[in-house]
């Protein structure tokens, strides 16, 4: 007889109607995946004798990362684990060798390091990675702690580490801004590269038995392509690359029928044009390589702050402005802004500070996007007078100064030195509750005219834009925050102080330029521009 | 055809092969067909109130008739599911021509089926004594046959892989719900951690699943998912 029969009512002693009932239930792997617990700490030290678990620092989609030291290299690890559900079969060890050694082979600066990958003897897959102490590219978006000048500083660097893979004959094929790490040093790293497709085989091996439509992770950054499971090249990464360039722009992913970059923010126009061809749904419609992209974002970048520019088009339509605002309803307080002035000069201090050369006091450090992007003061436990000099030197004539702020808690505070004529007065910010020019007719902030006890938000970045506009023997003091009116002051010069030091600790070197300052830290400054008025 | 289809012998397009195709290749597939359906329809036969040894010989019968060239060419014309195309196919042999069948076939021709009735009878008599009618019958044989083959692949599947004490000391998790605490107490037996073993289950559920979902399409030559899922109704009533 050529095969056994099953006998009575049981299938291999098993209860038949139990066991189609749960073969055919889909196998919902995306739940299986959350419902994931991942190893405690101690654990996870079991599972790892040699290293020091820290933490766990992430839970994500597909698996968890923990934070620890290795002892022997005197190095800090990250250990990203995955669940062994994700691996298909027996033969993806095999598989998830062979790829892990590509990844390890990718030394970019760019590119989280890959020290080890294997599987634990608890079946979980493990890679033991470069530790990378910042935020992740998506927490910058959503605390708006990106301005355009900084994103396309990271978007940069993200292409010079795809360029890297993609020679290499890696594609990424997750990148989102939450593969993307903003280290506290200012370093760029793209994590997680071709981890997807671990993600994706166990999809795969399971396609007619998930339910359909189960798609772990979002599906935002997918190329078309990806999206319906064909094969994919380095384009489906452009592709990507062009949604998070959107978002890193918009702060909002490009949904239906979106809206240009450069129609929702204000951004240079010329990146709309690099988004919507990395983003063609055909990939022979989008950037070919990698390159080309990181091309068009370094012209825009270079080109974006000139120097020094003429404006006397912007003079001439004043003009025309303030004659038309004679006839028409136009606000008082409108008419009597001074005519700009026909020339001005708009200066980056940032891109030409020399920390250790301008630091006076406090740790300062470049952040996320490296030198001369953004500048971090991290918390202290000690309140002491942080300052640092911008080289900028404001002459007799007015002046604005604009950036992107972000004091963490309700514990930061943030003082900008400003100087008009030969006065320096200290810009205070959420210090103690309020703020306030640092001292005005002797008086401190908290008593003088100037002061408020509104606060500047705290916890995700915020535009200020000061104006010093020296007005004959008078000067006008205009803080705005996020374009509301915060601080306005305006009075005789000579009402403000003459000390040396505005406020207490505030002393600077010399008496021309403007400065930054802090007490306890915790804040994030970038995007500083001055426009010098002559 | 493809080249696996020689062994997915439970298929309308196999059976088109066994008029068309060559000689070996049709034994082979009319040899897993008959050991497939042999006992199902021996049960129905049974059933339907015939003794062990007429039941034997009747099953034999039909599958002798199965093999005549024009059997299929009628199955082609109604495709419908094969297991009830047989059933049909057997309620007309046994109804109209069995006694004709008989006289002129038995004896001759190639008999791709043995059956020893005393394996067919200890098979039988696990079969339910209620009043449930031979169709029935024949669609719940059936069914376990299924639910069956799928996990005798399973098996060969592991034991070639060395696995055949992994797929023993797991199988019983393909029909428990929750798993946690049992999955400590045979991760000690095998030697795993408990996160292992539930990895290891996870597989075990994920390739039988595959197996019969397989199975069951090949078995109804589906073209599409919802032909399967209709089929897979139609098992849980024929288990009812």
């Amino acid at each position: 007889m050529a095969e056994v029969v099953p006998t009575g009512d049981q299938v291999h002693g098993l209860d038949p109607r139990a066991l189609l009932a749960r073969a055919t239930q889909p196998l919902d792997l995306a739940a299986l995946l959350r419902a994931w617990a991942p190893p405690s700490v101690e654990e996870l030290g079991a599972l790892f004798p040699k290293l020091e678990v820290i933490a766990m620092i992430g839970r994500g989609g597909m698996g968890a990362v923990y934070r620890a030291r290795q002892p022997s290299l005197n190095r800090e690890v990250a250990v990203k684990l995955l669940p062994g559900e994700v691996a298909a079969d027996d033969a993806f060890a095999a598989r998830f060798a062979a790829e892990a050694r590509a990844l390890a082979a990718l030394q970019h600066p760019h590119i989280v390091a890959i020290y080890e990958y294997g599987q634990t003897s608890a079946g979980h897959l493990f890679f033991l990675m470069e530790y990378v102490d910042g935020p992740d590219l998506a927490r910058l978006i959503a605390t708006r702690e990106l301005p355009p000048a900084r994103a396309l500083a990271v978007a940069s660097r993200v292409c010079e580490a795809l360029q890297f893979a993609h020679e290499r004959g890696v594609i990424h094929r997750d990148i989102k801004p939450a593969n993307v790490l903003v280290g506290r040093d200012g370093a760029v790293k793209v994590a997680d590269f071709g981890l997807a497709q671990w993600r994706s085989e166990a999809d795969v091996a399971d396609s007619r038995l998930t339910t359909a439509g189960t798609v772990i992770g979002t599906p935002d950054y997918m190329a078309p392509e990806q999206r319906a499971g064909r094969t994919l090249d380095a384009r489906a990464d452009i592709y990507s690359l062009g949604v998070m360039l959107y978002e890193m722009l918009t702060g909002e992913l490009p949904r239906g029928a979106w809206e240009a970059p450069s129609r929702k923010v204000p951004t240079d126009a010329r990146l709309d044009g690099v988004v919507t061809k990395a983003m063609q749904t055909e990939p022979e419609n989008r950037f070919q390589e990698v390159s080309e992209v990181r091309r068009r974002v370094d012209e825009i970048r270079a080109s974006r702050f000139p120097r020094k520019r003429i404006v006397g088009i912007v003079a001439a339509v004043a003009v025309v402005a303030g004659l038309i605002g004679g006839v028409a309803l136009v606000p008082r307080e409108k008419m009597r802004t001074p005519v700009p002035p026909t020339e001005e000069e708009m200066i980056e201090p940032l891109r030409a500070l020399d920390l250790r050369q301008e630091s006076v006091a406090g740790d300062w450090q470049w952040g996320a996007g490296g030198l001369g992007e953004i500048l971090r003061l991290e918390r202290t436990s000690t309140h002491s007078a942080k300052r640092l000099r911008l080289p900028v030197r404001p002459g007799a004539g007015g002046y604005e100064l604009s950036c992107r702020l972000l004091l963490e808690d309700n514990l930061s505070d943030a003082g900008i030195i400003l100087r008009t004529g030969r006065t320096r007065v200290g810009l205070v910010l959420n210090l103690q509750g309020s703020s306030g020019l640092g001292l005005v007719d002797g008086e401190r902030w908290r008593r003088n005219s100037s002061s408020t006890t509104e606060r500047a938000p705290v916890g995700r970045g915020c535009r200020l834009d000061i104006a010093v506009r020296p007005e004959g023997d008078q000067v006008s003091v205009s803080v705005r925050i996020d374009g509301v009116t915060f601080i306005r002051w305006k009075g005789a010069q000579s009402e403000l102080s003459l000390y040396e030091a505005p406020p207490l600790g505030w002393a600077m070197p010399d008496d021309d330029s403007l400065g930054l300052a802090s007490y306890s830290g915790g804040i994030e400054i970038s995007d500083v521009q001055v426009r010098l008025l002559k | 055809m493809t080249a696996d289809a020689a062994f997915q012998p439970t298929r309308w397009s196999l059976i088109s092969a066994v008029r068309s195709g060559s000689a070996p290749r049709v034994q082979a597939a009319l040899e897993t067909l008959c050991a497939t359906y042999w006992y199902p329809l021996y049960a129905y036969i049974r059933r339907r109130g015939h003794g062990a040894e007429e039941a034997a010989d009747l099953t034999q019968a039909f599958f002798v008739r199965v093999l005549e060239k024009d059997f299929f060419a009628r199955a082609d014309q109604q495709r419908g599911r094969l297991r009830t195309f047989l059933l049909t196919a057997v309620q007309h042999f046994l109804r109209d021509d069995w006694q004709k069948q008989q006289r002129q076939k038995r004896g001759g021709g190639i008999v791709p089926l043995s059956i020893d009735e005393a394996v067919a009878e200890g098979l039988y008599a696990h079969e339910p004594a209620d009043g449930r009618d031979a169709e029935t019958i024949y669609h719940r044989r059936w069914a376990l046959t299924l639910l069956d083959r799928s996990m005798n692949a399973l098996r060969e599947d592991y034991a070639a892989q060395g696995k055949g004490e992994v797929f023993e000391a797991l199988k019983s998790f393909l029909t428990v719900e929750d798993e946690e605490q049992s999955a400590a107490v045979v991760g000690q037996k095998l030697g795993l951690e408990a996160g292992a073993v539930r990895v290891a289950i996870f597989r075990l559920r994920r390739r039988y699943r595959e197996k019969l979902l397989e199975e069951v399409a090949a078995s109804i030559d589906a073209q599409t998912e919802a032909e399967v899922d209709e089929e897979i109704a139609a098992l849980f009533r024929a288990l009812s």
